[in-house]
């Protein structure tokens, strides 16, 4: 609990860091594999360690050497720990360990395997051949909008009152209007979502929706997609962003790791000594 | 806020100033705002978001993202101080508390948070 507290992120390696960093293991992922692998210099942190594995009866830790610390969930660190992840994808199905775990000596890694074992070797066959997608939907508000003052025709009566009045406008015709727009909007979102959803339903194995970022995302969603659904996923995705030009900005990544449909809740504490 | 800004600038004067914070001198809204950081967490998305999406240049992002880590980091403190679980730094696997059960794989649950 009480931690001694190694001041984080960019201090200088001092002597001391240099000692730690002998037992230090991130772990990366968790994948299917007897046999030692190597995943070239491209470890988290500037000294870029090598990435390899360490075994427990058929399962294994992709890890690198690195000194106990505390990572910040900078861009470059995250983006660090991905492309490992990536990397490993390439070859394998992993399940990814969350940003900046870290664990003191092998002995530790593989108790974490001994321990976990079952989960894990189920987890594994759950998600085999699957990857995930994430979907990002942006909108432009004030577009939407123009578009269904148009549609709804008692909008566009609210409006006309509006103007016809001008600035003496009475204060409950503008509250009604903003009102409208609201709801419309509100259900022009849900609408397109939806849409967008069960369209791509069907070439995925389960999806997710995650909690927009900012206010002008309307979908925040995963998609876990069998390795053979991939072209016919991807295929989807185009035709939806094809239907919404103009008034949708879809932003489409991956293939990911399952992050959000793998979801075991280990059971670890903080490493004093 | 008031009172958050006024603790935020308190010159750290020592053992006894922490002390006094542990027996609970402090409000409690303010502890929480000290020592909760789920907004910031939420602003760096929104931030690498907005690189993403081309609203801001990287050497604004960088900046922005030094600030956003740098308040990470006082709540770490803060939360550190106040004898409260921080995450980062290394782990292990728990030590069941009761040997009785600590036979086999059964060690870890299932959750609804995202670790692992």
């Amino acid at each position: 609990m009480a931690q001694p507290s190694p001041s984080a992120g960019t201090e200088p390696v001092t002597p001391t860091d240099r000692r730690l960093a002998v037992g230090g293991k991130y772990v990366y992922c968790i994948i299917k594999e007897s046999a030692p692998r190597e995943f070239g210099d491209i470890g988290i942190g500037e000294h870029r360690g090598r990435v390899y594995t360490l075994h427990h009866n058929g399962l294994a830790a992709v890890v690198s050497d690195s000194p106990l610390r505390i990572y910040d969930p900078t861009r470059e660190n995250v983006l660090a720990h991905e492309f490992v992840n990536e990397t490993v994808m390439r070859e394998y199905t992993p399940i990814p360990m969350s940003f900046g775990t870290l664990f003191r000596t092998d002995e530790d890694v593989l108790e974490l395997l001994r321990s976990t074992y079952q989960t894990f070797d189920t987890v594994l066959e759950q998600i085999r051949d699957k990857t995930e997608f994430g979907l990002k939907v942006l909108w432009d508000r004030d577009r939407v909008i123009a578009s269904l003052a148009q549609e709804d025709a008692e909008i566009s009566r609210l409006r006309e009152q509006l103007e016809r009045s001008g600035e003496g406008a009475s204060y409950y015709t503008r509250m009604e209007l903003g009102r409208r727009i609201e709801a419309a909007v509100e259900e022009a979102g849900a609408r397109y979502v939806n849409a967008i959803l069960e369209a791509l339903r069907p070439h995925a194995v389960a999806a997710r929706r995650n909690k927009p970022i900012g206010d002008r995302m309307i979908m925040n969603a995963a998609f876990l997609v069998d390795r053979e659904q991939e072209q016919q996923f991807d295929d989807g995705v185009k035709a939806v962003s094809r239907d919404y030009e103009g008034v949708l900005t879809f932003k489409y990544t991956g293939p990911w790791p399952p992050y959000n449909f793998v979801n075991i809740k280990l059971k670890l504490e903080q490493a004093t000594s | 806020m008031g009172l958050l800004k006024h603790l935020l600038f308190w010159p750290v004067t020592g053992p006894t100033f922490l002390t006094e914070f542990a027996i609970g001198k402090v409000d409690e809204v303010a502890r929480r705002e000290l020592t909760d950081d789920t907004p910031i967490k939420a602003e760096l998305l929104e931030l690498q978001m907005a690189l993403e999406m081309d609203e801001i240049d990287e050497a604004t992002y960088l900046e922005r993202e030094a600030e956003l880590v740098a308040r990470l980091r006082e709540v770490r403190r803060w939360r550190e101080q106040f004898g409260m679980p921080t995450s980062g730094g290394p782990v292990r696997v728990a030590q069941d508390e009761d040997e009785s059960s600590s036979a086999g794989a059964e060690e870890e649950e299932r959750g609804s948070s995202d670790d692992a």
